[in-house]
């Protein structure tokens, strides 16, 4: 009786490989599923496809990335992009009177934390409930 | 330090003699389904016109890449982003054989590999040998007539529609057969 070979990791389906990465890595599916930002539902659905739709690699690929694994140890890829020509704003400082420069260049060059309590707050003013 | 147009050039005249491309539109799905059936190519909502996605071996369906361009885009500008990600497959992943590419130098602002995928991409969809058939009206008009613009503006998205290009593009390809009638003439 012909005796067939075992799986190799090449023989797997795309789904397959993800589950023994899982596996290896020590994880469980609730884990990688909020690293997603997806319902473990959606996880068996990654697990259980033969091959991934380009949605779905870049979920898988968002999440391995925030759990801090190389998404190449599933598909080793190279990308290229055909990248849009940035949006010139330089326009819109003409908008700013002479006196309001200096403080937007104190906008634009603080940290992270600093500008995004500026936009909630900038947010505010537009909606008309300024935050504190 | 530049791109070799004559390696341009011999490809996409085997790509049409091939597929037999004679009038406009030149289609990329028709030449991607034909002539590179490794390539997948798929509409998503991306932040950038288009990407090619290379991978270094088979997916199970057989695929070797995928292409996704902007679906949120007008359909001329995905031709033109298809085709310049089909240039990518073709001479910088070598249609495979390649399994990473190899950064080709820099001039300006845009690497080689992009400048020769644009240039690619504009030949594909508006060659100049064949829109040169077509363009029988004058290519420039005197700015200070009105109608004389009018006119070349109403020709030009006449063009665009035959080509199914954007009107952007025509106004280059325009500007750029001008170039190539005047060497012609040895001018």
């Amino acid at each position: 009786m012909m005796q067939l070979a075992p799986a190799t990791v090449d023989d797997m389906t795309e789904g397959k490989k993800l589950e023994k990465l899982i596996e290896e890595k020590k994880l469980n599916k609730a884990t990688f599923a909020r690293a997603c930002g997806v319902t473990p539902s959606a996880i068996r659905n990654m697990t259980s496809a033969v091959e991934w739709k380009p949605a779905m690699w870049a979920t898988i690929q968002a999440g391995l990335e925030k759990l801090g694994i190389d998404p190449q140890e599933l598909r080793a890829s190279t990308t290229m992009r055909r990248d849009r020509a940035p949006e010139d704003l330089r326009p819109l400082v003409e908008k700013f009177p002479a006196s309001a420069l200096e403080p937007l260049r104190k906008l634009l060059t603080a940290g992270d934390l600093e500008r995004m309590r500026v936009a909630d707050y900038l947010d505010g003013l537009l909606k008309g409930t300024p935050s504190k | 330090m530049s791109f070799d147009a004559f390696e341009v050039h011999a490809e996409l005249h085997a790509i049409f003699k091939k597929l037999d491309y004679r009038q406009p539109p030149f289609s990329t799905s028709h030449a991607i389904e034909t002539l590179f059936p490794q390539l997948d190519v798929i509409g998503a909502s991306i932040d950038e016109f288009a990407r090619i996605e290379v991978f270094a071996e088979p997916l199970p369906s057989g695929k070797r890449a995928i292409i996704t361009y902007d679906d949120k885009s007008a359909a001329p500008t995905h031709r033109f982003s298809i085709a310049h990600e089909m240039a990518h497959w073709i001479f910088d992943f070598r249609c495979g054989a390649e399994k990473a590419h190899v950064e080709c130098g820099r001039s300006g602002g845009k690497s080689i590999a992009e400048q020769r995928a644009d240039y690619f991409a504009a030949e594909f969809c508006a060659p100049l040998w064949i829109l040169d058939q077509h363009v029988k009206f004058k290519l420039h008009a005197d700015e200070s007539d009105v109608d004389d613009m009018a006119a070349l503006k109403n020709h030009t998205q006449r063009m665009a529609s035959r080509f199914n290009v954007s009107l952007r593009c025509m106004q280059m390809r325009l500007r750029d057969l001008s170039h190539w009638r005047m060497m012609r003439r040895g001018r």
